[in-house]
């Protein structure tokens, strides 16, 4: 997708993520958690129809089964004891408390995988200028030698190929060799970029205080999401602190009965994307329908 | 007023014995366009890195230097980022940021310009560089061409009142060249921007430059107008500058000049085939009607160096094929020469040659057991060690040859002894190309192929070049080179050929290659095609006049 | 309070960042300076290319101690870090992100106050301190897991955590002592002659 969540302002987007995520910290219960993978499933097949999952669903659920078979069997703690294993109390607690946090664990990972969908690499250096100018600045800086060190690196192989320094027999030789071509890469690099310095100060850097050309405005729906996202996390925090939505596992199991309103705010709050991205398919029905 | 009076100029760098430039006088009017040639190591890189405060190296500096009336110490840095613009020769190192709007930004965000200011700049610019259909294109996908345009429009962004241009199209082949240079001839009219402007080749500038100023050993040896200075340059018969007058002029100089003293010196084709045409017209009887043919039978017509046939290259599987076809047989002791555009697949084919590559399809056969050279075209990919003696040594162990005569004959041929302590990297470029000859030269090859070997060289060390890979020739070997370099090929080269869209278009003797082509042609050609079809170097325009009947 | 060991990791891990990125940002830099931090973590993110013939060998700890080396523990912790970012924008930012950054940027900042020390001449002890960093580095990586995930702490999970990293810690130690028995020198040296080139050491 092109419209929709994915094109909202960087600033909002990455406030709603860090949101999410401290949501998906904080408000463990299963329910909560189930609410959040859910929505963030929908999320992604709506922005890359779930390739970017599709990719690695294998690594998280392997992690996943660590957490939930590890936990049992290295904790005793828990009350209600299930059974034993090599003498060692296996408890419900722990096998509850495994369940959840591998839920926990591949929630997180997936709203990771899909942030940086939408926070693409331009919004994410968008987003660290902000706080960090220079530090934003060498990144790009970085992004741009990247595709030339490897074209140099290339024209590096090529001739080592034709000067026969590219023989080696053993693992040793090798690495000789790859490390050969990293020396060569190094210096010339090095020497090249003595020339970059000086066309920086050339083109007056750091005679003033740099400024940032600004590629994302904040528009009135990027205001109005930002106050509807203050009041939930409000709403959402309020409750958490009474209790709602968390579960203790030790020494047994416990949790507040659900809260209708507060499990109904976090349900609007991780589907936030997915009613934009709805809204933005609409959107277009109608202007066909219109026209 | 003036933009940069420069009184007495010195300078030298530090542990120098000599300094690089001596008693420099110099007025530059706005406005002007202004033309600064002499060989390497003659001091117009560091005049010109001396005009502006934040690219001035590190030495000794005496004389002053005045910009509109100010000294140049006494200007703020943000004004002298503003007002003076650089560009230089490597177009990869300006290039600071990812993509093109960045970099077009990157500048003016230095200088803390507002946002609303940037766009305002970027809407008038990109539209007048042409660049709306890459603006939003990462830096790595641009050519070389592209990205000193880049580099120009950057630059341009601050609204500079002067250019400061270092050699900007010596790593462009001849078409963006020319585009480049005519986009600072606008800027240049349109704008009023002062330009100082340091090149090598300098035939398709005399036309736009105002002055012409040449340098040697640290100091003015010439200065005025394009023209003048040229008479001069003949007139004193000075073998240090013969080089930089155009083929054009030289062949007007040595026929016409005592017969049509009335017409201005030529200097460009247009020029040179309005005179040639008059000329001829009142003086046909003087030029031999026969054209001197040369032997075209190649002695090793049986005997080929390398055998390629039907090959066909792609850099991926669902990549486009880069070479299609290639069928060619190359015979010893041939110097040949293959052009062809930016991406015609040239240096592809080189390295498929050289057994970087391999084809997808077809054979290809080096029929002599020995080595294929190969001279890419940055020598910096050669430097392993830090200095040259121990780069030469490594080689020549490698080789098994370090105690043979060849070893010490090869390091005497090109020069190497003085600089043996030296780094390679602190070596100049035609230093570091001679270094590259000797390591691929030490195997022995008997074909040898190179990567463009002339770009940004001097007129001078040209000609050197070219009398080693003579030399190397006359010795048997093989010369093998891509080029975009016509008037060097015309002067050397035994069989030429030309790569479109990865396939061989042509591939034949000089005399036919040239007087056939329209574009790919010496500019002497052009001049004369209409009455001397088969003419394309000046020798051979001298070569059918008759010049004896003239006293 | 158990539950609250994630966020509370990443909370204290990002403040301790923040005064060597307050320092970078604030400090007055040369046009040489960022060029030279930029092109060595340019160099260690592509660093990994030429070595793609041998499986499990990866410069990019080699770079980042010999930067710390020759700049100093400010720099070579900008640049261990900075290189975790980068090389993440290609594989994936997670929640190790942070994490991948401290590992990285305290073995260019320990290597940084080797800098002036006459032992960093010994490479025997450039090998050791590789190899010791080659786990460091790995058991810094399982922090992450370890704490947001497991509970109780137990020393049997931290023992389940390292082994099941041994393998991967280890070919990185070694590479790591390797890389640095050879070719710290030649690296020394070079680097050396570019820092005074760039006038880095005024």
């Amino acid at each position: 997708m092109i419209g929709g969540f994915v094109s909202i302002h960087p600033m909002v987007s990455a406030l709603y993520f860090i949101g999410l995520l401290l949501h998906i910290m904080w408000l463990n219960h299963p329910l909560y958690l189930l609410i959040a993978w859910c929505c963030l499933v929908i999320l992604h097949l709506q922005t890359d129809n779930g390739e970017g999952l599709r990719s690695v669903w294998k690594g998280y659920s392997m992690m996943a089964l660590v957490v939930i078979v590890i936990n049992p069997l290295v904790s005793s703690r828990g009350s209600t004891i299930l059974t034993y294993f090599r003498n060692r109390p296996i408890t419900l607690e722990s096998v509850v408390y495994g369940f959840v946090f591998a839920l926990l664990l591949i929630t997180m990972l997936m709203m990771f995988q899909v942030a940086q969908k939408v926070i693409t690499e331009d919004r994410f250096l968008y987003l660290t200028a902000w706080v960090l100018p220079r530090t934003a600045f060498v990144i790009v800086m970085i992004q741009r030698l990247i595709p030339l060190l490897h074209s140099r690196l290339q024209e590096i192989n090529a001739v080592a190929k034709t000067q026969g320094r590219f023989n080696a027999a053993n693992r040793l030789g090798k690495v000789r060799v790859a490390m050969e071509s990293l020396n060569v890469l190094l210096v010339w690099t090095l020497e090249e970029s003595l020339h970059t310095a000086v066309s920086m100060r050339a083109s007056g850097y750091g005679s003033s205080l740099r400024s940032s050309y600004v590629r994302y405005r904040m528009e009135t729906r990027d205001y109005f999401l930002l106050m509807i996202m203050g009041v939930m996390t409000a709403s959402i925090v309020l409750g958490g602190v009474q209790g709602y939505g968390q579960m203790n596992f030790y020494p047994s199991l416990a949790w507040k009965p659900v809260h209708l309103m507060h499990t109904s705010v976090y349900i609007i709050w991780c589907a936030l994307p997915i009613f934009i991205n709805l809204g933005e398919i609409i959107q277009w029905k109608l202007i066909r329908l219109k026209t | 007023m003036e933009t940069y009076q420069v009184k007495n100029l010195g300078f030298t760098y530090p542990n120098a014995e000599e300094s690089v430039l001596k008693e420099i006088s110099l007025k530059v009017n706005k406005g002007e366009f202004l033309l600064i040639g002499g060989p390497t190591g003659s001091g117009k890189t560091t005049l010109l890195r001396l005009l502006k405060q934040q690219t001035q190296p590190v030495g000794e500096l005496t004389g002053c230097i005045r910009f509109e009336g100010v000294s140049l110490h006494d200007l703020g840095e943000k004004e002298s980022a503003e007002q003076i613009g650089m560009v230089f020769q490597q177009p990869d190192n300006q290039i600071v940021m990812s993509t093109v709007w960045q970099q077009l930004c990157y500048g003016m965000e230095n200088l803390g310009y507002h946002p609303t200011m940037m766009q305002k700049r970027m809407a008038e610019v990109v539209p007048f560089f042409g660049m709306e259909s890459w603006l939003h294109q990462s830096v790595e996908t641009l050519s070389g061409g592209q990205k000193q345009l880049l580099n120009l429009a950057a630059v341009m962004m601050l609204q500079p009142k002067v250019l400061l241009l270092d050699e900007p199209t010596a790593q462009l082949d001849p078409v963006t060249a020319n585009a480049f240079i005519d986009l600072l001839a606008r800027i240049n009219q349109e704008m009023s921007v002062t330009v100082i402007l340091c090149e090598h080749r300098l035939e398709s500038l005399y036309p736009m430059a105002n002055r012409l100023l040449l340098m040697k050993n640290g100091s003015v040896a010439y200065q005025g107008k394009p023209d003048e200075i040229s008479l001069k340059i003949w007139h004193d018969q000075d073998p240090d500058f013969s080089l930089y007058l155009s083929n054009i002029s030289k062949l007007y100089l040595k026929m016409g000049k005592n017969t049509s003293p009335s017409v201005a010196l030529p200097m460009t084709v247009k020029d040179g085939k309005r005179w040639f045409d008059g000329f001829y017209n009142s003086h046909a009887k003087l030029f031999k009607g026969k054209h001197h043919q040369i032997t075209k039978t190649n002695k090793f017509e049986n005997n080929q160096v390398m055998e390629c046939s039907n090959l066909y290259f792609q850099y991926g599987k669902m990549k486009e094929p880069v070479l299609k076809r290639i069928s060619f047989k190359i015979y010893p002791e041939e110097y040949f020469v293959l052009f062809g555009g930016n991406g015609a697949g040239k240096s592809t084919l080189l390295k498929l040659m050289a057994g970087i590559h391999l084809p997808q399809r077809g054979t290809m056969h080096h029929h002599q057991s020995k080595p294929v050279g190969y001279v890419a075209q940055n020598p910096m990919a050669y430097f392993t060690k830090d200095t040259v003696g121990d780069q030469l040594r490594q080689r020549a162990d490698d080789l098994n040859i370090k105690h043979s005569n060849y070893f010490t004959e090869l390091i005497h041929e090109f020069n190497l002894e003085p600089i043996m302590d030296k780094h390679p990297f602190d070596i100049s470029g035609g230093q570091q190309q001679q270094l590259v000859l000797a390591l691929v030269l030490m195997a022995d090859p008997d074909l040898i192929l190179l990567d463009e070997p002339t770009k940004g060289l001097d007129p001078a060390r040209k000609q050197t070049l070219g009398k080693w890979l003579k030399n190397l020739q006359l010795k048997g070997k093989t010369i093998f080179m891509v080029s975009h370099d016509i008037e060097f090929a015309a002067a050397h080269a035994t069989r030429c050929g030309m790569l479109f869209d990865g396939e061989i278009i042509a591939m034949d003797h000089p005399t036919e290659f040239f007087t056939n082509n329209y574009y790919y042609t010496t500019m002497v050609h052009r001049a004369v095609r209409e009455y001397l079809p088969e003419e394309f170097t000046e020798e051979g325009v001298m070569a059918r006049w008759n010049d004896t009947i003239f006293p | 309070m158990e539950r609250y060991y994630l966020p509370l990791s990443l909370l204290v891990l990002i403040t301790s960042m923040v005064p060597f990125y307050r320092r970078f940002e604030k400090k007055k830099m040369t046009a040489e300076e960022i060029v030279f931090i930029a092109s060595v973590s340019a160099i260690g993110a592509v660093g990994r290319v030429p070595f793609a013939a041998l499986p499990g060998v990866q410069p990019t700890s080699f770079i980042v101690i010999m930067s710390g080396l020759t700049l100093g523990p400010q720099a070579g912790f900008i640049i261990g870090s900075t290189s975790a970012i980068v090389s993440n924008l290609f594989l994936g930012q997670g929640p190790w992100t942070p994490w991948q950054m401290m590992a990285w940027g305290l073995m260019g900042l320990t290597a940084g106050l080797f800098r002036h020390t006459s032992i960093n001449k010994q490479t025997w002890f450039l090998a050791f301190f590789g190899f010791v960093w080659g786990f460091f580095h790995g058991w810094i990586m399982n922090l992450w897991f370890v704490i947001g995930f497991f509970n109780p702490l137990t020393w049997q999970v931290w023992l389940g955590a390292f082994a099941a990293s041994f393998y991967f810690d280890l070919s990185h130690a070694l590479t790591n002592a390797t890389l640095l028995f050879l070719f710290s020198r030649r690296w020394k040296k070079i680097m050396g002659r570019m820092v005074s080139k760039f006038g880095l050491l005024k």
